[in-house]
């Protein structure tokens, strides 16, 4: 992975926060942007390294809430610490199950901040990895055949090549030797690797009939 | 039983029963007066059994002994008194009480000491005098000396009652306070003295009340007229006049028989015995004889004891008779008159007989009568019988020769020596004499004498007593002159004057004729008067019944005649007339009556007509009727009546008594109208008038009427209840305003004054300050008459006691202020996400900066400016926070601000800019559009506040439902052309449902699941306490807007 830099982000309609939010920031050696508005930020094109937003719930025209929906409809993956004036538990569970890293009522202690804010961008970084190294696994299972990918699949499950030969009505033969190709495409050496890499890729698994075992 | 022991009984009974009385009363009472009282009255018994006993006494030792016993009771009496008069009336000097009882207290000591008592020195002999019909024993005793001493004891009880009572009256008279208590007290006192001073002063009487002793010193034996008419007349009248005051004792010469010179001597001695023992208080002798005797031998029997002289003829005493200590009455017989009487009557007489005796008296008188007679003796021969025996007598008298006349002057002895009686002589004369008699007493008129001018002979008897009473009484005897008692007028017997056919012209004028027989006219007199009178009697009254009947006829004629016209006109009238005869039945009733009745006459006469009276009034008309009629009296009375067709009408019937010509009452007369209508009404307007009052007292209403002319308030009993006036008695204007609060009396006097000058009406509400210190809040209104003359004349009106009203005004007032308050805070607590959000907000950049500054410190880099820009920063913040904290409390604070002059759109602002976060929170839209001109209200800024921050906050919730984007709240305001500013909030919710609008501006009435409801309902009351109204409608294009109006206040010149 690259090492990007780190930049945090902070929405919050009040003056007052962002200024104070700011200068934290900066007293914490982090680099930050301020926003007025969620929908300023959206107009910004995503960052290529590691993001925090803290961003405050309620704000007029698109609240942190829907912030937070709108940036997992766009796939971001930004880390979220919502801060709030006026939080109730309903709104805090709901942000949370969403997948926010925190959220904190107002007036917040600064070391509980900057502490989320590193927490939240070590997230992004693990999570920018994480993805990363998907992307590499997405690319190489794309290399495979439909039908070295359904054998994949199938082997996956735990199927012995005689079940697989069974399941898609080709020889064992033809199973093993498919076998042999997609595990050198994707570079692993055991079934093992193989569900390790499929699961890094996120491919589902598939839907199986009933085991005629 | 007789009358002394009966009265004697009744007196001990009337003690006995005041005895028991007081003695229970004075055991109840406790008091010693009424047991001394009772003593008293034991004593009085004992004193009254005691009198009975010496009334009863048969001997002089039994008197004696009574009387003795009879002190000890006295004694008693008197002690009892004292202490009765010393403990009832608390007064009554003591020491006098004491002397009192110590004087009485001798008398017994001295009544055993010397028999036979206190009173006698000795008692003689007991006289019985006649007292009630009834013997009773009197003494005859020498009153004693120590009979003073019970006398004084007597005074001094009199003079300790009587200082005692004006010690007592003088006592209660002066303290005015208890004058009625003691008034009776005052009276007692006198009665209780005035009893006892009486009973004291009769004792004193009675005591002082000795016998008076007179002895009568008889001429001649028991009978011997005429001195013993004399004496008996003299004897009845004195014991007449001095009751058992007299002792009347009697001693006779009788010189018929004893004449002898010896004998008078012995006469002498007897008397003096006599005299030692009982000395005569008056000596009384009665004819010649015993007079001549009692002056010759007065200076041995009767030395300085008056002497009445009586019944003789006064030349028969030498003048030496005669002192100051002697009187007489008698009389002077002039002995020509008595030949002069016979003459007269007897013109032709020539011979007179005279018949005398032949004691030494009849043998002066025979020749004090020759003398007399001397000058007629040539007219008439006189024939001297006076040596002649009776038996002689009677014969000459006999054969007298004619033209005869007998004439007897005193007849006790005749010649024989036999001593007679000259009243039976007479009548034995009489008897047998062929002549007519004369003599010269009245006495002997009847016996046979013929009459004239006769002396006397019970009259100077009594005369004699008179002045012998007088003397007893302590007069002088020469106080008394000599008095003759004159012959008296002519007096004739008739028989005798018809017997000797005297004529009666020869009578003297003046004469009386006695014992005459009547004549047929005179006997039967009576008879033929009555015959007469009857026959006249019956003769007028004829002729009067045939008057009669001819007048009657006459009368009937036209009685009949106005009978008719009296029918015609009874029968015209409208009114329903009726007549009663003296027996109170109705006899007439006129045409109308008997068809308002549907009757006939025959059914109402008498007592029919009552059939168709009510029931219930019948009673009470029959008792007016008879009532009046019995007085005769008019009368008027009202009752039911059953009409012909059933119905009972009211009728009022008024009668009078009539009079027939003559003025005898015939019976009544009344008419009757029909007056149900007026009593209806008059029920009607009772049963109004009772409505009213009712209703006004019941709602507490005083009604109240001023009477302008005469400034007098009249009002209902409830209204002056209230007001502390008297039931009755003026009550004037002045009286009601000094009851008003002062500081609404200007006011009142202001509005009532306007209204009278204007003639309008008026109300008010004004404040009443009760005599008991009480206020109370009135509403009165009232209205002005006036009289014809276009004046204003009364005042009246209602006033109503709304205190309560006013009390409740004032605490729902309170009510509301603390409801608003508590709504306001309320508020602030549903606006908490704004006020958290509001002071958060702040607070977060004081921590970010405060802790950044920090770390650039310990970082070690001080950017200076940095830093300053930083703590600008802070000091903001803390600024806005505490801003907030100074709007919070501005909500929070329950008094109220004032009203002021505020701008609207100002007020609008603020509450958005307060409401922001809430906006936020809710994600609606908040949008204002404000008038331009900036109108102002006269209104509290808190309150404004709170009245939009409610609308704005209720329409938050009603945006709730709506997708995000349409969320939007809409405030307005807006200047109306009528002086009003409207300002709305418009939300584009569900709008209202239409059981809420009707309901939600009610108190406790929320659609809210954890509202208090009181939201809008506060609002209404603060735009409506400003004068202002709300009102709420569902809006085209969705959602609702509530609108309040509140007046503008002019705009203060820029």
């Amino acid at each position: 992975m690259t090492s990007q830099s780190q930049l945090v982000f902070v929405i919050d309609d009040d003056e007052s926060v962002r200024k104070g939010l700011k200068r934290l920031l900066r007293s914490a050696n982090y680099e930050s942007e301020v926003f007025k508005s969620a929908s300023d930020f959206l107009a910004r094109p995503p960052h290529p390294g590691p993001a925090c937003v803290i961003v405050d719930v309620q704000m007029p025209g698109v609240n942190g809430i829907d912030f937070q929906k709108a940036l997992i409809q766009r796939r971001r993956e930004e880390q979220l610490v919502f801060i709030t004036g006026y939080g109730n538990i309903p709104m805090c569970a709901q942000v949370m199950k969403a997948g926010a890293v925190d959220f904190l009522p107002k007036p917040f202690k600064s070391r509980e901040l900057l502490k989320c804010v590193e927490h939240a961008l070590d997230r992004s970084t693990e999570q920018r990895r994480g993805a990363a190294e998907r992307n590499e696994a997405r690319r190489l299972l794309d290399l495979l055949t439909p039908r070295e990918f359904e054998v994949m699949q199938l082997v996956t499950t735990g199927m012995l090549n005689k079940q697989v030969g069974g399941e898609l009505g080709v020889a064992e033969k033809t199973v093993k030797v498919h076998r042999g190709r997609l595990m050198q495409k994707l570079g692993v050496t055991s079934v093992a690797e193989l569900v390790h890499f499929v699961q890094r890729a996120g491919v589902p698994p598939p839907v199986r009939s009933e085991t005629k075992v | 039983m007789d009358w002394v022991t009966a009265v004697w009984a009744m007196l001990i009974g009337g003690c006995v029963a005041m005895a028991l009385s007081h003695l229970f009363v004075g055991m109840w009472q406790r008091r010693g007066a009424h047991l001394c009282f009772v003593v008293a009255a034991a004593a009085v018994i004992g004193i009254a059994v005691g009198e009975l006993f010496m009334i009863r006494a048969t001997s002089v030792e039994q008197f004696a002994r009574a009387q003795q016993w009879t002190h000890l009771p006295i004694l008693i009496l008197v002690v009892a008194l004292v202490a009765f008069v010393r403990l009832y009336f608390r007064t009554g000097r003591v020491w006098l009480g004491v002397a009192v009882c110590a004087v009485r207290f001798v008398s017994p000591i001295i009544n055993l000491a010397f028999p036979p008592g206190l009173n006698f020195h000795e008692i003689t002999a007991l006289s019985h005098i006649h007292f009630l019909g009834e013997t009773v024993s009197v003494p005859v005793a020498v009153i004693s000396s120590w009979t003073l001493l019970g006398e004084l004891s007597s005074l001094l009880l009199l003079v300790f009652v009587i200082n005692a009572s004006i010690r007592l009256w003088r006592r209660a008279r002066p303290n005015d306070r208890g004058i009625h208590r003691f008034g009776n007290a005052a009276r007692l006192p006198l009665c209780v003295s005035a009893s006892v001073c009486l009973l004291l002063l009769t004792s004193f009487c009675a005591a002082g009340a000795e016998s008076k002793r007179v002895l009568v010193v008889h001429s001649f034996g028991t009978v011997a007229p005429p001195f013993t008419t004399h004496s008996t007349a003299f004897e009845a009248e004195l014991v007449k006049r001095m009751g058992n005051r007299v002792d009347l004792d009697e001693v006779s010469l009788d010189m018929a028989r004893y004449a002898a010179p010896d004998m008078q001597e012995a006469l002498v001695d007897y008397l003096e015995k006599r005299g030692a023992n009982w000395k005569p208080d008056l000596v009384v002798p009665i004819g010649g004889p015993a007079g001549i005797f009692v002056a010759k031998f007065r200076h041995r029997l009767f030395l300085n004891i008056p002497v009445l002289y009586c019944s003789l003829d006064r030349r028969l005493l030498g003048p030496d008779a005669f002192d100051e200590n002697t009187t007489f009455v008698g009389a002077n017989y002039e002995v020509r008159g008595f030949a002069e009487d016979i003459l007269q009557i007897a013109p032709d007489t020539k011979n007179i007989a005279i018949v005398i005796g032949a004691t030494p008296l009849e043998q002066y008188w025979t020749e004090a009568f020759r003398k007399g007679f001397e000058p007629f003796t040539d007219r008439v021969n006189f024939i001297w019988l006076n040596d002649l025996s009776f038996d002689q007598m009677l014969e000459r008298v006999k054969a007298l020769p004619p033209h005869s006349f007998i004439f007897l002057i005193l007849f006790l002895r005749d010649a024989a020596g036999v001593t007679q009686n000259a009243d039976e002589a007479l009548q034995r004369l009489h008897a047998v004499a062929n002549a007519p008699i004369n003599s010269i007493f009245t006495s002997q008129m009847g016996l046979g004498i013929v009459g004239g001018r006769l002396y006397p002979s019970t009259e100077d008897g009594m005369r004699a007593a008179e002045t012998a009473v007088r003397i007893l009484n302590g007069a002088s005897p020469s106080s008394f002159p000599p008095r003759i008692v004159p012959p008296s007028s002519p007096r004739y017997d008739g028989r005798e004057l018809r017997r000797w056919k005297i004529d009666e012209r020869y009578l003297p004028p003046g004469s009386a004729i006695l014992f005459q027989t009547p004549t047929v006219w005179q006997q039967y007199r009576g008879w033929i008067i009555a015959a007469l009178s009857v026959c006249v009697v019956q003769a007028v009254l004829i002729a009067g019944l045939v008057a009669n009947l001819i007048r009657r006829r006459r009368a009937e004629g036209s009685l009949v005649e106005s009978e008719r016209r009296f029918h015609v006109m009874a029968d015209a009238t409208p009114v329903l007339i009726w007549m009663s005869g003296v027996n109170k039945l109705c006899t007439f009733f006129n045409k109308p009556w008997l068809e308002f009745t549907g009757r006939s006459m025959e059914q109402e006469l008498g007592n029919g007509w009552a059939d168709g009276v009510h029931a219930d009034d019948l009673q009470k008309c029959f008792k007016t009727y008879t009532e009046a009629f019995d007085a005769r009296q008019p009368f008027v009375m009202q009752y039911r009546l059953r009409r012909n067709d059933g119905e009972y009408r009211w009728i009022s019937d008024e009668g009078v008594a009539r009079y027939n010509a003559q003025g005898k009452f015939a019976g009544y007369i009344g008419s009757c109208v029909d007056v149900t209508e007026l009593i209806n009404k008059d029920a009607a307007l009772r049963e109004s008038e009772e409505r009213m009052r009712l209703a006004a007292d019941a709602a507490n209403l005083g009604i109240w009427e001023w009477d302008l002319g005469n400034d007098e308030v009249w009002a209902t009993n409830a209204r002056r209840a209230l007001l502390g006036w008297p039931a009755s008695g003026k009550v004037t204007f002045e009286d009601f305003i000094s009851q008003v609060h002062p500081s609404d009396r200007n006011r009142i006097r202001e509005i009532i004054d306007c209204a009278i000058d204007e003639g309008k009406d008026f109300d008010s509400e004004y404040r009443l300050v009760l005599p008991d210190g009480i206020v109370r809040w009135m509403a009165t209104r009232g209205s002005v008459h006036f009289d014809k003359d276009g004046r204003p004349a009364r005042v009246l009106g209602i006033s109503i006691d709304i205190t309560a009203r006013k009390e409740a005004e004032t605490e729902a007032k309170q009510r509301r202020d603390e409801l608003s308050h508590l709504t306001r805070v309320a508020l602030i607590g549903e606006m908490s996400a704004s006020i958290a959000h509001e002071l958060n907000q702040p607070l977060a950049g004081i921590a970010s900066n405060a802790r950044a500054g920090q770390r650039f410190i310990d970082r070690g880099n001080i950017d200076l400016q940095e830093i300053r820009d930083l703590l600008t920063d802070i000091s903001a913040d803390a600024r806005r926070a505490s801003e907030v904290m100074r709007q919070i409390r501005g909500m929070i604070r329950k008094e109220q601000t004032p009203r002021q002059r505020i701008n609207l759109n100002d007020i609008v602002m603020k509450v958005v800019h307060m409401v922001g976060p809430d906006a936020l929170l809710h994600s609606c839209d908040l949008k204002t559009s404000l008038d331009e001109r900036s109108p102002t209200v006269e209104a509290d800024p808190i309150q404004m506040q709170q009245v939009l921050v409610n609308l704005i906050m209720n329409a938050f919730d009603a945006t709730r439902e709506i997708p995000v984007s349409s969320r939007k709240v809409e405030i307005t305001t807006e200047q109306n052309g009528d002086g009003t500013v409207c300002t709305s909030v418009r939300d584009y919710g569900a709008g209202i449902s239409g059981e809420t609008s009707e309901r939600m501006f009610e108190q406790f009435f929320t659609t809210k699941t954890e509202g208090l409801g009181m939201g809008l309902a506060i609002v209404r009351s603060i735009v409506e306490s400003h004068g202002g109204k709300i009102e709420a409608e569902n809006v085209e294009g969705g959602g609702a807007r509530f609108n309040f109006i509140l007046p503008t206040s002019p705009e203060i010149p820029k």
